[in-house]
C-alpha cells in the first residue's frame, strides 16, 4: 500500500517526535524496576580557584580525604572555579541558596563577603568537629580575623605564604658573585642587579631585578617597598588611608629608578612567570607556588630572604585558608566542619608539596617537614616572622591590593611606570580614591 | 490574522487548521521547530537585556534586593576618568581590526576566488585560525609576540627590523591585539565574501569586458557594487566584534601595559564579575550596545547612500 506523506503530516509528526524527546530529556531519570536504590553518601561541595601545579597537589588532598572517607558516608565534591569570577559565582549561588559549603580564600581579604552576610564565623563550628585551635600559628590565625565584625574568626588557615628572593644561581655565577653571600639591603641589592643585568646598547635584555613594566608585579615592588619605608595604605583603626605618603613617593621613584637610572630592569616583561623561567630575569620577588614549576624545569636557582630595601624589614603575607558559605539547612555545617578538620590535621602534604608554610604547629614540628624541597622552601617559612605586609580588611579590599589582577591601583600607578605621570600626581592621585572608598566603607 | 468562515460546529483543531495570515495558512508545526531557539532566546537574551537595564538603575551586589539610585551610575560613568580611555582604546582598536579583517578578507577571497593551483588548501588555511579557540589564539600569540624570543621578532631583526616591544609598551600593544584578532577573525569573513563572489553572474563581467573595461575597472565597477550587501555584513559584523572584544585582552595583556588596551568590555567585566559592582558594569553595558547601535548605523547608512 502506498501512503504519501505530504509536507503538513511530516512537519507535524516531526514536530511531535521532536517535543516528545525534549521532555523525554527533560524527565526526572527513575531508577529501573527491581533496581535497588544506590546509598549516596553526603557530598559537601568545595570550590577552589587553585591552578596548576597547586590544583594537583589539592587535588590529590581532596582525594586523599575521599579516600580515606570511602563507605563512611561522606564525600567532598571539588569544583574548579576561575579566581577572577570566584566571587561572582558565590555571591550568586548564595543568592540562589545553592552555596559551596566552603571554599579558598586569602584570609582577611573578604570583608564585603561578611557584610553580604554570605560566610559564617569558623570558630565555633570547627572547634565541635575537634579541630585544635590552639595548635595553630598565631599570626595565621590573626589574619583570619575581623576587627570590624566583632573581632570573629572566619578563615581557617591552610598555609602561610610570604614573598622571597628567588635567584638564578646560573646567572650569580657567569657574574662572578657569591651566592653564599646573597643581597639583603638596598646597596647590596643594587650592586647584585646592576652585575646581573645584560645590556644591548642602551637597551636591558636581561633584568638584574625581574619586574613587569606595568600591572601587578611592579606595583607590588613598589608597595612592599614603600611598606618597608613606613608608607601604610591604612592607620590601624581603618579611619585614614595613606600614612606617610612621602614613603609612598619615594618608592615609586625608587622603583622607576631601577628601570631608567639604573638600568636593572626593563619593561620589556609582561610575563613574569616566563621571564624567570627563560631567564631573561635574574632576581625575583615572588611567592612558593613557583616552586614546584622551576624545579621540574629544572632552574638552577636559589631561594634567599627578601632584602631590606627600605629601613624596616618586610614581605607580604598571605594566608590561604578555607571559608564556610551560608547553607539554608544549617545541618550542614557540621559535616562541612568535619571535612574541614579532616584537611586541616592532615596538611602535612599540601604545606610541604603544596604551597607555603604550615599553619599548624604540630606540622612545623615534625622532623620530616624538612624534608621535602626544604633548601628551597626554607626562606619562604622562616620568613614569616617579618611578614608584616598585609592588605587592609576593608570591603573595597580588591581596589586596595598591589597584588592583584587590574584594579584601582594598576589604573591609577601603571602611568606613573610609563611616564605619563609623575610620581606626585601617580601617589596622590591613588590616596584620594582611596579615601573615596573607605569613606563609602 | 484572519479565519476562514466555519460552520458553527467545527471544532477549534480545524479552526486552528484553517487559520491565515496575510492570505497564507498558518504553518503551526514550523512554530513548534522555532521554539527550542525562540524560548532560551528570550530567557537568556530579551529578558536578560531587560533585567540589565533595569539593574544598570540600581546599585546591586547579587544578594540582596537592588537598591534603586537613578541615573547615579550613569553619572558616575561619565565622570569616570577611565572611561573616555576604555572607550577610545575600543575605538582605536575598531579602527585596526574592521578595515584590517575586511580588506585582507576580500582579497584572500578573490584570490581563492580564481582558482589558482593549490585553492582549496589555501581555503583551509586560511579559515583553519577560526577553528582553534580564541584563548589558544591568544596563549600562541603571546609567544610569537615576545619581545625577545618571539618568531615575529626574529624574523623582523633578521631585515634589521629592532625588536619590538608589541605587549609591553602602550604604543604598540592595540596593534599586537588586532594583529591576532585579524588572524583570528579573517576566515569566517573570507567565506561570506566568497560566497557573494560566487554569486556574480559571470555574464556581467563578460559584458563589461567586451565594453573595454580592464581588470581593475571590472573589479571596480562590477564586483564591488555588487559586492556591497556582503561587505556591509562583514563590517556590521566586525564593528560588533571589536567593541565587543574580550578573550583577547584577558588571555594577551590583562588590559595592560598602563591600561592601553583596556577595552570597554574588560572594563565591564573587572567592574561587574570582579568587583561585583553589578548597577555600574549594567549601565556600562547599556552605554556599549547604544555606541554599537549608532556606529553600525551610521555605517549602514554610508554604506547604503553610496550603493
Amino acid at each position: 500500500m502506498n501512503v504519501k506523506l505530504n509536507r503538513r503530516s511530516f512537519l507535524t509528526m516531526a514536530g511531535v517526535a521532536s517535543g516528545a524527546a525534549v521532555l523525554a530529556a527533560c524527565a526526572t531519570p527513575v531508577a529501573a524496576p527491581g533496581e535497588e536504590p544506590m546509598a549516596e553518601d553526603y557530598i559537601v561541595n568545595h570550590w577552589t580557584w587553585l591552578s596548576a601545579s597547586d590544583a594537583e597537589v589539592w587535588g590529590a588532598h581532596i582525594d586523599n580525604f575521599n579516600e580515606a572517607h570511602a563507605g563512611l558516608g561522606i564525600q567532598i565534591e571539588r569544583l574548579e572555579v576561575s579566581s577572577n569570577e570566584y566571587k561572582t559565582k558565590v555571591l550568586a549561588a548564595a543568592a540562589t541558596g545553592q552555596a559551596p559549603d566552603f571554599g579558598w580564600a586569602d584570609a582577611g581579604e573578604r570583608a564585603d563577603f561578611i557584610a553580604d552576610g554570605v560566610m559564617i564565623p569558623v570558630e565555633e563550628h570547627l572547634a565541635e568537629a575537634g579541630l585544635d585551635w590552639s595548635d595553630f600559628t598565631a599570626l595565621s590565625v590573626a589574619k583570619g580575623r575581623y576587627p570590624q565584625f566583632n573581632n570573629q574568626l572566619y578563615h581557617m588557615p591552610l598555609d602561610a605564604m610570604t614573598w622571597q628572593l628567588e635567584i638564578n644561581l646560573d646567572h650569580v655565577e657567569e657574574a662572578g658573585l657569591d651566592p653564599d653571600s646573597p643581597p639583603t639591603n638596598n646597596d647590596e641589592l643594587l650592586e647584585w642587579s646592576k652585575a646581573l643585568s645584560v645590556q644591548e646598547g642602551d637597551t636591558v635584555v636581561r633584568s638584574g631585578f625581574l619586574m613587569t613594566g606595568s600591572g601587578l608585579h611592579v606595583a607590588f615592588i613598589w608597595g612592599l617597598v614603600a611598606h618597608q619605608m613606613g608608607f601604610r595604605i591604612t592607620n590601624d583603626e581603618l579611619t585614614e588611608v595613606c600614612v606617610n605618603p612621602d614613603a609612598a613617593k619615594e618608592a615609586a621613584q625608587w622603583t622607576l629608578d631601577l628601570f631608567d637610572v639604573h638600568k636593572v630592569a626593563t619593561r620589556d616583561v609582561s610575563d613574569r612567570y616566563k621571564a624567570f623561567g627563560t631567564g631573561e630575569g635574574s632576581m625575583f620577588i615572588t611567592g612558593p607556588w613557583t616552586l614546584n614549576g622551576y624545579i621540574e624545569q629544572g632552574l638552577n636557582f636559589a631561594v634567599e630572604f627578601t632584602p631590606n630595601i627600605g629601613g624596616e624589614l618586610a614581605t607580604r603575607l598571605s594566608v590561604g585558608s578555607q571559608e564556610m558559605y551560608i547553607q539554608e539547612d544549617e545541618s550542614r555545617y557540621a559535616r562541612s566542619a568535619e571535612a574541614l578538620t579532616w584537611l586541616s590535621d592532615e596538611s602535612f602534604l599540601w604545606t610541604t608539596q603544596g604551597r607555603g608554610a604550615a599553619c599548624r604547629q604540630s606540622i612545623l614540628d615534625r622532623d620530616d617537614y624538612k624534608a621535602h624541597r626544604w633548601e628551597y622552601r626554607q626562606p619562604f617559612v622562616e620568613g614569616m616572622e617579618f611578614a608584616t605586609f598585609i592588605p587592609p580588611k576593608l570591603k573595597a579590599a580588591p581596589d586596595f591590593k598591589y597584588y592583584t589582577s587590574p584594579n584601582l591601583v594598576h589604573r591609577i600607578i601603571d602611568p606613573v611606570w610609563q611616564g605619563d605621570k609623575s610620581v606626585d600626581e601617580g601617589v596622590d592621585e591613588l590616596c584620594a580614591a582611596w579615601e573615596e572608598l573607605l569613606a563609602a566603607e | 490574522m484572519t479565519t476562514q468562515r466555519l460552520p458553527a460546529e467545527a471544532s477549534l483543531r480545524d479552526r486552528l487548521r484553517r487559520m491565515t495570515w496575510k492570505g497564507e495558512r498558518i504553518e503551526w508545526s514550523a512554530y513548534f521547530y522555532v521554539l527550542p531557539f525562540f524560548v532560551p532566546f528570550v530567557i537568556f537574551t530579551i529578558l536578560a537585556i531587560i533585567f540589565g537595564a533595569y539593574v544598570s538603575f540600581t546599585e546591586w551586589r547579587i544578594i540582596g534586593d537592588p537598591l534603586w539610585v537613578g541615573f547615579a551610575n550613569y553619572v558616575r560613568a561619565f565622570n569616570d576618568d577611565f572611561v573616555p580611555k576604555v572607550w577610545g582604546n575600543t575605538f582605536q582598536l575598531a579602527a585596526i581590526v574592521v578595515p584590517g579583517t575586511t580588506i585582507l578578507a576580500l582579497l584572500f577571497a578573490l584570490y581563492v576566488n580564481q582558482r589558482l593551483r593549490g585553492f582549496t588548501a589555501s581555503r583551509l588555511a586560511f579559515y583553519a585560525p577560526r577553528v582553534v579557540s580564541v584563548t589558544v589564539v591568544g596563549l600562541v600569540w603571546v609567544w610569537m609576540l615576545d619581545t625577545r624570543f618571539g618568531v615575529i621578532n626574529q624574523y623582523l631583526h633578521k631585515v634589521g627590523v629592532p625588536y619590538i616591544p608589541w605587549l609591553t609598551n602602550p604604543d604598540w600593544v592595540l596593534w599586537a591585539v588586532g594583529m591576532t584578532t585579524i588572524w583570528w577573525d579573517l576566515g569566517f569573513h573570507m567565506v561570506i565574501l566568497l560566497a557573494a563572489l560566487q554569486d556574480i553572474p559571470s555574464e556581467l563581467k563578460d559584458a563589461a569586458s567586451i565594453d573595454g573595461a580592464s581588470a581593475l575597472q571590472q573589479f571596480w565597477h562590477v564586483v564591488v557594487p555588487l559586492l556591497r550587501p556582503a561587505i556591509s555584513l562583514v563590517i556590521t559584523l566586525e564593528i560588533i566584534s571589536a567593541f565587543r572584544i574580550f578573550s583577547q585582552i584577558f588571555v594577551m595583556t590583562q588590559g595592560g601595559p598602563a591600561g592601553a588596551s583596556f577595552s570597554i568590555i574588560f572594563y565591564i567585566y573587572e567592574r561587574g564579575f570582579m568587583n561585583t559592582e553589578l548597577g555600574y558594569s549594567s549601565a556600562l553595558s547599556l552605554m556599549l550596545f547604544l555606541t554599537i547601535l549608532v556606529v553600525t548605523l551610521i555605517q549602514l547608512r554610508i554604506i547604503r547612500e553610496r550603493a
